[in-house]
Order: C-alpha cells, then structure tokens, then sequence
C-alpha cells in the first residue's frame, strides 16, 4: 500500500511539534542544490536528421547539399546548420551508432524515453520520472519532474507508470508559474498560519492515537507545499533578465530552455523540453534550416550558460529523438522515418567531453561500429547520473528494475 | 480443517477465533460508536455521515445496532454506487474510455449490486460479453476498453480475477517466484489469442471477435525451450474441447470478400473460461475476490500485494483466507451476505487506536519471557522432530516403493507372458475344435460297429458287410487321426503353457499383494508426517514470532523507561541551565560595574592627586573588581560545562525517543498486518471528495437540488399535459418518456453525476494512481497539499450558504456548541475538552470575524491527518 516513504523521524518530530518554518533552511538548501544532480531532455519532436545534425556525409549520393564544419573538438565536425553548437563541442560527445530497430513516432517515443520495447500489458516509467525517483532526496523540495509546454498548467501527464503520481510530470510553462501556487488574495498570511496552526495542533493530537509512514507522509506534504509557495518564483520566467530573455531567443523553445535554466538552477531534478517539429517527409532541408536555425543558438547559450555557472558537472544534458531520418531522399526532398542508423547528442554530468562513439558508413545507411539501442542510452544516462542501472526499485513489496536488465551502459563514454 | 469442524457457527465467529489463534500482539479494544459509524459508512457507502446520524446513532441504545446498520446500508442505494465504484476501479484500473462509456459501464455494475448479482455472474458476464448485444455492451468494457488485446487481457485477468501477476511469465518462467510458471501464462492466454477486436467500420461500434483457430507456442527467452499450450485455468489442468472437422469449425465462415461479416466460432474459448472460471471450483479465483472484500473492510489484504498470492508471499492467516474462499463460494457468492459477515466481526470493530498500554504490557511479560523462550525452542525442537519423522517416513515410503517395485516388474513381465500365450492357445483351439466332432464320430462309429453281437450263423453277408464297414471306419479314423492328435498336442501344449503362466502371475501376484499395503501403510504415515510437519512448523512459527514480540515489547518498555528518565534528567539540567545563566549574568554585570568604578574611582583619583583614602578606595576597588572578573569567569565556564552536559542530555533523550517511535513503528505494523488492531487506510480520492463535499454540507444542499430540479420538471409535465398542444410550438423529434416519481432516485443520481463531475475529475487526478496500474497505493504530493491550500474549490464549498457547514456554524451562539457541530460534520465525533478550549480560543483570537473564523477552522480539520485516512 505504501510507496516511497521512509519516515523521517527527526525532520517530522519537529514538524508534529509544531513548529512550522522550513524544513531546510534556505542556505543549507542551496548548498544541498548544488551538490544535486539533475537530469535535461532536449526532444527534437518528429525525428531530427541526423544527416543535417550530428553524422553529416557531405558530398555522398545521401549527404543532402550542406557542409560539414569543424567544431570546437579537434576532428569532430558536425553540420553546418549548428555553427553555434559546434563550439560548444567540447562540453557535448555524440553517439552515432544507434540502431533502435524501428521507425514509429509512437514506439520510438516510448523506447527513447522508457529505454524499453514496447510490450502489451505493461508499462514503464518515463526517464524524467525514473531519475526523479532516484535522486529524491530530503534535501529536494520541489517537484522532481517537470516537462516545459507553452500552455503547461501544472496537471500531471501519465508517464510515471509504477512510480506513481508524485513522480509523474507536472506540466509547466503556461500563464501561471504554478498550479494553486499563491494563496488567495483574501486570505492573510497571519490568518493562513493560524489556520495552519490550529491543523498541526490536530495533527498532532492524532498522532498519539496512531501515526504511520502514511500519516507523516501527509503532514510532510503539507510543509512542501509551503516550501513550493516560497519557491515559487522558480516557475516564473518572468522574473530572468530581458537580456537574458533575448540571448535565448523570442520564440517558445528560447523561452523553455530559460525556463529549463532557471528550475534546475532552483533545484528541479529532472526537466524536458520539447522542440517541434522534425518530422520533414517534405522538404527536410528547407524545414532544417527552419528549425536548426531556431535551435542552434538557444541551445548552445543553454551548454555554456550552464558551464559558466557551474552545473553542467550536476546536469546531464541529453538530445534526443524517436529516430533519425532516411539517408534516402524521396521524391519530395524528404527524409522518412529511420531508426537503423542514427544519432544523438549529450554531455555533462557523468559524460566524458568531446567524444564520439559509434559510426555508420559512408552513406550512412548502417552502423558500423559500437551499435547501441535506446536499452543502452537509457543504462548510460543513469550511470552517468550515478544512479545503479543494474538495481531495482522496491515498490509495494515488489521488485522492478530501474533499466532493462537485457541491457548495459555505454562505458566508453562514462566520465 | 476449520470450515468442517465449526460449521455450524457463523461465520463472524469463525473469523474472530481464526484471527484470534494467529494473533501475537496484544489486541485493541472495540471501538466506541462514532469510530465504528464513520468506518462502516466509508466502507458501504463511501462517503462519512452527516452529523444528525452521529448524535441519533451514538444515543441509540439498541445493543445490536451496529449489525442493524450495516444491513440497513446493505441495502442502500448508496452501496450499490459505491461498490460500482469500487468494482469499476478494481477492473478497470482508471483505464481512458475507449469503446464504452464509463457511465454506462458504471450503470451496469450500479444495477448489477443493486439487484444483488452474485460476484461470479457478474465475472462470467464480464468474461462472456463480445460487445454485439446491447444487454452485454457495457460488460464488454473490460476487453474492449483493453483494446482485445490479449496479452494485456492476459494479464489483468491474471492480476485482477486471480490474484496473480503474470507479467514475467510471459517470457520466461518467474525468476524468483518458483510458482509462476511461463506456461500458466500461455495457459491463460489460450482463452484469449484468437480474439480480437472487429471493428471494420469505423462509424460503428468496435466489438470483440474470434476466431476458430490460432494456438498458444511460446519461447522462453532464457532456455529458448518451445512450448504449446491449450487453454488451462491457473492452478488446474488444460482442458478438453470439442474437435471440428475442417472447414465445419464456425457457424459464421470468416469471408475474405467480405470484411465486414464477424465470423462466429461453434466452440468460443472465451465462453469457456467464463464458464469454467466462475463455477466455484477454482481456489484462486475464489481466494483473490475474498482477499480483495477482505481488504475493502480490514485496511488491508490478507495477501498484500492484491496480485501477488504466491507459495513465498502467504497470506497474513492462511487457513483464514481458505475458510473465506469456501464460504464465500457456499452462501453463492453473495457479496452483501459476506460483507455483513465481515462487519459484525471483532476484527472489524477494533479501535484503530495504538494500545496505550503497550509499555504496561511490555513490563508485565518481561518476567514471562523465559517461558515464550522455553515454548519457542521447544516448538522448534517439535518441529525438528517432525522433520525427522517426516524424513523417515518419505525414507520408509520410498523403500517399500523400491521393494514393490521388482516385484511389480517381474508380476507385470509375468502377465505379459500370460496374456502373449492367450492368443497361440486360442488359435491351437480353433484349430482343433473344428476336427474333434468328425473324429469322435468315427470313433463312435466303430465303437458301435464293433459292438454289434451276431447271433446265428447265416449271417455270413450280415458279418462280411460289418467288417467291411469296420474297416472303412477304421481308415476314416486312421486318416483323422493325425491331423487330429497333431491339433490335439498342439492345443494341449498351448493351453498347458498358460495355466502355468497364469499360475505364475498367480504366485506374483502374491508377493505383489504382500508388499503392496505396506507401500500404502507407509504413505499414509507419510502423509501424517507431513500433516504433523505442517502443524508443527506453523506452530513454531507462532510460538518464534510471539517470542519477538514479546522481546519487542520488553524492549519497548524499557526504552520508553529510559527515555522518559533521560527526558526527565534534561529537563533537570534545562532548569538548572536558567539558574546558572542567572548566576553568571549577576556575576558579569558585577564584574562589569565594580570594573567601572573601579576606572572611575581611578580616574578621580588622577584628577584628585594625592588622595591616600581615594588611593586606598581604588586599591579595593580594583581588587574588588579582579575577584569579580574571576568569578564571572568561572561562572560562565561552569555554565558552558553545564550547556555541554545539558546538551548531551538533550541529544540522549532525543535518541532514545526516537528509538522507541521506530519500537513502536515495528510493532504496529505486526499488530496491522495480522489484523489485531482496527483498520487504518487512505481514503480513495472519491471517498476524500464525497466526505468534503458531505462534511461541508454541499453533497446534501446539491441533494436538495437535485430534488427540486426534478419535481420542476415533474410539474412542468403536469402543466404541459393539462395546457392544449400549442400546434404552432416545434415538435420534439422523439417525445421523452414521461416522468413518474419512481425516477426520482436515479434522476437525482444523475444530477448529482453532472453537477460533481468536474469535482471527482480534480480529486482523482490529484489523489488517484496512474491510469492501468494498481490504485491501492498511497500518494502524498505537494500538489494536493497546494489544491487543499488555495484551490478554489473546497474553499467555495466552506463559503456559508442556506443549510451549509459553515453557515450553520455561523449561527450557533457558544464555542462549544460550535466546536460539537463541526468535530461532528467533519471528523465523525464529538471532540475532547482540549478541542473545545482550542476551538474557544481559535474563535477568541479572530474576534469578530466569526464568519472566516469558522471556515478557517472546518478547512483546518478537512486537511488534518484524521479526515485524510479511513480508520
């Protein structure tokens, strides 16, 4: 019946007595924040070219009519779409060796982000709540799992699966930072801690009666609620710079990776963002540009931003698709669905810098060296993460594995 | 067994004496009557009483009244909902509606438990229902909201109507539970492969099809060892089915051309296993929905979790649970009659209380320890015993086997040889029988012939003619008798070699006869032993565990001792603290002034000059003021020593506190799972909403309503019916069945559906599990701590209105009048003297905002810990 709660005894005893206040003073939370890991998922909707993106052929029957440029790592070159990008090389490594044996938005999804196949009768924990889960802690007081969305209004999305509501992701990015964030504006903040009081002090009382994991689950969910209304601003993008504003770009996925920015900064655990769309059957080149031209400079303000202020060793940055798209271009300068030979890009926490593991051949329609499926990305990032990928979560006196255990981590690419 | 030997009592009885007999931990009390009311309403009805109900049933002096209650709800409309409810969530796990409509689905169950349908016709309903008829539509939820596919119905049938989680299996056997096997998967699966969900055009609706063919074959992905299985129930054995001959397999040919024709099987597989599933014989179909309504009434399943009844998972009282099984299955799997039963047990009417004398208790063992000892080790050494005889009699057993066994081989080669013979002499015998008739007459013949006398001479030709015919005869004889005497040795041999082969088998037979009864005696014994070995093992099971516990409460006595003296011993050095702190301050301000006079005298002197009294003043002065320093310095070590030790006290007492609430954690969760203390659980977010919306007065104001809109529409009828047919007003396209007041009820419900839905949708999205996974499981997250704190919602249901909560508290004069009515709507009971005074005083405080003071106060109790749980 109970999930995920250990009680805590010395941190609640103070809380049943009645004395309200933080649960962590602030300075120590911040301290705590930055010994935090936390967890990036850029998706790039659709299936981002890996031709016009991380694997380039230039002048190859496929290779499309781009160039390929150097980037900040010596003999790495990447498109020429992502010139920003390109010089923050040193921070990313790319794995161009993926084969996920399939070429469904849907499927692929679920496989990118579950790091499993998909199965009839059961279901898996997205990637954002299974790190959430892991690295919870006393010290996190925020909710470990946020997905940013223009119109996110702080509901819960079906993608914790066993895990539970509390590590399904709160949708976040609409007008109100946050759901039922502010009290209303009737009520006085001396009056809200009467009332509060006069709820402790029953809480208290039934305490004596009987107390459980359970109960001491629900009084603590009242103090984190406390502790996400002084926090709020977290959530409110409206509180960074103009100018930062503009260095990210004036449109949704600028405003995002802000927003991304800020709430990890702030101590969120585990954030994703979404860029739309690459699903290019027609005219992948034109839409390329479209696109990468909108991505490229957010994103590598994102990378060095989070260099310079020192959390790019906690934050594991990961950018990813369902698949990669055909070496094949069709009649319409399309590229289709393919999931056979393809790319994605990561770095930071627990990445080795500047690497690039895996290749395909010439024309880029097969991997040719260190092949890997979503089931060894999904093991890499949680180790990456320091998180055991070979463990169990023990969940209403059952046992499930973190990560498919017909998989291991990439261990070349491992800090 | 428990079920033969006290048959004749009720059930109640039999459950409270089973729990009794398992039971290591002191026992809570029976609860007072508001605990009880507030239980048994959550249970029947999902939602708490109104307060008017506490205070009739709490003054009600019937001594049988509780058993009177949970009858009278029984047979409440209110039950038959909540139970839809709860069956809906059970099997349909808040699955999104995708080919039938929760509402429709929710009505059927509705109906179903309102006409009391038994649990296993309702499943083979369930089970049977492909979707084409409209009697059967809403039943087909379950599969077609599953998609048809099977793999998933697969499983939750597995999960939700036998109580096992099959998952793994799927591909291979379970890797830690031995008793999960990958064919009881595909033996499931079987029911369900060939069908699939038909739906060839999309404008109608999507059913459920099957087809007359496709087999269960697996793999298992860790031996690559093949597989087939034929449909076979979980716990039992594949089943025999009817063979077509091919291409006579359906009523309805599938048609290429014609995809929109469904075909029809003769033989449905899934039929089958509604049938099969629900006849009463299959032990873990029975035993999951007894642990399920177990459970819906205790807190908590005898088997935790619900979908994990397994060998090494067994349930808190094992018997117990079998008992249910049986029962439940005997009163025709009457949930209502099971339910009564469950509520007028003991173990139902517990207090949910922790014992206060648990630390009393624990004292008084501790001189009985010795002897839990003493019972423990001598259970165990009784079990090590019934091992050993448990050893020798499987060892006797197995050698009678190994002496029975040649001398069944050499009987069965003997019988082999006999019945290898039968056929050769039989033939020996056909052969020769034909002969024997010819022969002997010939035989005869000359016999006859040489018999005849004859008398007187001149019969000369008479004699010549006999001899003559002699003689043929005796040719004829001469020519028969080879053939004859050749078939003759023939079938004599034959028919020797058998009587001595029968003979033999005979003779081994015997010692076959000998010997077998000794194999039979020694099974038996065996078989005792084994019976003896299981007694003996849950008996020193119980007698090890009551010793822990009894550890455990000595323990926790003594703990609770040294705590309280550690906590009495801080507090000592706490005020000790003060007086020392006093010291010292007294000392530094001494030091501090005499230092000051000291300068100022000093420097008077300087100014004065050669004053020798002034001299000598600041002389004592200085000296004065250098004890003083020192004594202000040792004062504020001594304090400093004293924080140090006062400190460590502190820390001690805060150790050992801790210390006994993990003791106390421990031995609450044993009294829990066994049941011995009264249930205690989270209320569902429809229970948590429904218990708001009562506790504030909105549920019954939205009654009123619903009441109100439909005597409106009631007497708009009459009025149309009287006023003449207005020939100019548009007519309705399907005129509606008129009302009549029979309709009130369900009119009533469906109001309050429409006017509620959006109130559920947000209590179920915030305190509901995710969608297709189990919905026991217990969430507190910020979210619903920020929904009770500034959503709009609740706070709207507080704001004072005609008969509400709030409005009614607004009226009432006194405190304490106030504080009854509201510990009453809100938490079932009249609160204790310390809650009136904190009500007095909450109100005292906010002075003349008595309008907020009172909302404040009710949403206080609403987002407490006692209203959050069931208990």
């Amino acid at each position: 019946m109970l999930t995920n709660l250990t009680p805590r005894r010395s941190v609640l005893r103070a809380t049943t007595l009645g004395s309200l206040g933080a649960l962590v003073q602030p300075g120590i939370a911040a301290d705590l924040a930055s010994q935090q890991k936390r967890m990036l998922v850029i998706r790039m909707k659709g299936g981002l070219s890996q031709l016009e993106s991380w694997d380039p052929k230039p002048g190859t029957v496929n290779g499309g009519p781009f160039r390929a440029i150097p980037t900040s790592v010596p003999g790495t070159h990447i498109c020429e779409l992502l010139p920003h990008t390109a010089k923050q090389m040193h921070h990313l490594t790319l794995v161009r060796g993926i084969n996920s044996h399939n070429s469904s938005h849907s499927k692929g999804t679920y496989m990118m982000l579950t790091g499993r196949h998909e199965m009839p009768g059961a279901s898996y924990p997205e990637i954002g709540a299974v790190v959430a889960k892991s690295l919870d802690s006393e010290s996190v007081t925020l909710p470990g799992h946020i997905k940013i969305a223009a119109n996110g209004s702080g509901a819960r999305s079906a993608d914790s699966a066993y895990l539970g509501p509390k590590y399904a992701s709160m949708a976040v990015g609409g007008d109100k930072p946050l759901a039922n964030g502010a009290p209303h504006e009737s009520l006085k903040p001396e009056v809200a801690e009467l009332r509060a009081d006069f709820r402790n002090m029953a809480n208290s009382r039934f305490a004596l009666r009987r107390r459980t994991a359970e109960t001491d689950a629900y009084v603590q969910s009242f103090e984190q609620a406390q502790e996400l209304m002084r926090q709020r601003d977290v959530f409110d993008l409206s509180k960074e710079s103009e100018k930062d504003r503009e260095r990210y770009g004036e449109h949704d996925f600028g405003r995002h990776c802000l927003l991304a920015r800020r709430m990890l900064e702030g101590g969120v655990t585990s954030v994703q963002v979404s860029h739309s769309n690459y699903d290019t059957h027609n005219e992948n080149f034109n839409f390329h540009i479209e696109q990468l031209g909108e991505f490229d400079n957010t994103f590598a303000t994102l990378v060095s931003d989070l260099y310079d202020r020192g959390m790019l060793d906690s934050t594991l940055i990961v950018v990813l698709s369902e698949f990669g798209r055909t070496p094949k271009i069709n009649a319409r300068y399309g590229r289709d669905h393919w999931g056979t030979a393809w790319s994605i890009a990561l770095g930071g926490c627990g990445i080795a810098p500047g690497g690039v593991f895996g290749a395909t051949n010439k024309e880029g329609t097969e991997v040719v060296d260190g092949e890997v499926d979503a089931g060894h990305l999904f093991h890499t990032y949680l180790r990456a993460l320091g998180i055991r990928s070979t463990s169990s979560f023990q969940i209403g006196g059952r046992k499930f594995p973190i990560a498919d255990p017909a998989f291991e981590p990439i261990r070349e690419i491992l800090a | 067994m428990l079920a033969t030997s006290q048959a004749a009592e009720p059930l109640h009885v039999q459950i409270d004496r089973a729990v009794a007999a398992g039971n290591v931990t002191p026992v809570a009390e029976l609860a007072g009557d508001t605990e009880f009311l507030r239980r048994i309403y959550l249970d029947l009805t999902g939602c708490i009483p109104t307060a008017e109900k506490v205070r009739t049933f709490a003054k009600d002096p019937d001594p049988d009244k509780r058993a009177k209650l949970a009858d009278e709800l029984l047979q409440s409309r209110e039950f038959a909902r909540h139970m839809a409810l709860t069956f809906d969530i059970w099997l349909m796990e808040r699955r999104r509606d995708a080919h039938v409509k929760t509402p429709e689905w929710r009505a059927y169950l509705t109906e179903a438990f309102a006409g009391n349908k038994p649990y296993n016709r309702l499943v083979a309903e369930i089970l049977a229902a492909d979707g084409t008829d409209g009697k059967n539509r809403a039943a087909s939820r379950f599969y077609l909201d599953r998609l048809g596919e099977p793999n998933q119905i697969t499983r939750d049938v597995g999960r939700i109507l036998f109580g096992q989680d099959l998952q793994c299996a799927q591909c291979h056997d379970h890797p830690t539970i031995t008793d999960y096997l990958q064919r009881d998967y595909y033996g499931l699966f079987a029911f369900f492969n060939r069908t699939y969900l038909f739906q060839p055009d999309r404008k109608q609706p999507a059913v459920l099809a099957e087809k007359a063919e496709g087999a269960a074959d697996y793999k298992s992905v860790f031996t690559s060892a093949p597989g087939e299985m034929r449909p076979r129930l979980l716990g039992s054995v594949e089943i025999e089915e009817p063979s077509f001959a091919p291409g006579e397999e359906y009523l309805v040919k599938p048609d290429k051309k014609d995809k929109k024709l469904k075909p029809v099987p003769k033989y449905s597989r899934r039929e089958r296993i509604a049938k099969l599933a629900t006849d009463g014989n299959n032990a873990a179909f029975n035993r999951n929905i007894v642990n399920r309504l177990w459970a819906h009434m205790m807190g908590r399943g005898m088997v935790e979790p619900f979908d994990f009844h397994h060998a090494a998972n067994p349930p808190a009282h094992p018997e117990l649970l079998d008992l249910l099984a049986a029962e439940f299955a005997g009163m025709k799997f009457d949930i209502p009659a099971f339910l009564a039963e469950l509520a007028k047990t003991r173990t139902y009417q517990r207090t949910f209380e922790l014992p206060q004398t648990l630390a009393e208790q624990g004292r008084q063992l501790e001189p009985k320890l010795a002897e839990f000892q003493a019972e423990a080790d001598l259970q165990q050494k009784a079990m090590a015993r019934a091992i050993a005889d448990l050893d020798s009699a499987k060892e006797a057993w197995e050698f009678a086997k190994i002496d029975l066994e040649p001398l069944r081989a050499e009987l069965k080669k003997a019988e082999a040889a006999r019945n290898a013979a039968v056929e050769p002499m039989k033939k020996a015998q056909s052969e020769f029988e034909p002969l024997k008739p010819g022969y002997e007459a010939v035989q005869k013949v000359i016999q006859l012939l040489e018999g005849v006398e004859l008398g007187s001479a001149g019969v000369e030709t008479l004699a010549g003619n006999l001899k003559k015919r002699i003689a043929e005869a005796q040719a004829m004889e001469k020519k028969l008798r080879p053939p004859y005497e050749a078939k003759q040795k023939a079938f004599l041999t034959a028919s020797d070699k058998l009587t001595k082969l029968s003979a033999t088998v005979a003779e081994k037979q015997k010692l076959v006869d000998v010997e077998q009864p000794k194999v039979e005696e020694t099974k038996r014994v065996m078989e005792a032993a084994l019976a003896q070995y299981q007694t003996a093992k849950s008996a020193s099971r119980l007698a090890s565990s009551r010793l822990e516990t009894a550890n455990e409460l000595v323990e926790l006595a003594q703990t609770a001792i040294a705590a309280k003296e550690a906590r009495q011993a801080a507090d000592a050095l706490a005020t000790q603290l003060g007086q020392l702190q006093a010291t010292s301050e007294s000392a530094q301000r001494l030091s501090l002034n005499l230092t000051e006079s000291a300068s100022h005298a000093a420097s008077a002197h300087e100014q004065l000059g050669e004053d020798s009294e002034l001299g000598q003043a600041v002389a004592t002065l200085q000296s004065r003021s250098e004890t003083a320093r020192s004594q202000a310095d040792a004062a504020v070590a001594r304090l400093n020593s004293h924080l140090a030790k006062s400190k460590a006290a502190t820390a001690k007492a805060n150790e050992l506190e801790e210390q006994l609430a993990v003791s106390l954690d421990t031995l609450t969760e044993r009294q829990t799972s066994t049941f011995a203390i009264g249930a205690f659980a989270p209320l569902s977010p429809e229970q948590l909403c429904m218990s708001t919306l009562r506790a504030t007065g909105y549920l019954d104001r939205l009654i009123s309503g619903g009441n109100a809109a439909f005597d409106k529409k009631l007497a708009a009828q009459t009025a149309a019916k009287d006023k003449k047919p207005d020939p100019k007003a548009k007519k309705e396209e399907k005129p509606a069945k008129p009302l009549a007041e029979a309709d009130r009820q369900t009119e009533v419900e469906a109001y309050l559906d429409t006017q509620l839905a959006g109130s559920f949708n947000k209590f179920v999205a915030l305190f509901g599990g995710q969608a297709g996974q189990p919905q026991g499981d217990f969430y507190a997250t910020a979210d619903q701590a920020l929904f009770f704190e500034n959503d709009g919602l609740v706070r709207s249901w507080l704001s004072p209105n005609s008969t509400s909560l709030t409005a009614r508290l607004i009226k009432l004069e006194t405190p304490a009048e106030i504080a009854e009515e509201l510990y009453l709507s809100v938490l079932t009971r009249f609160p204790a003297k310390e809650e009136v005074v904190a009500v007095e005083q909450y109100l005292a405080g906010r002075g003349e905002d008595k309008t907020n003071a009172v909302q404040e106060l009710a949403w206080a109790l609403l987002s407490s810990t006692e209203f959050r749980f069931k208990h």
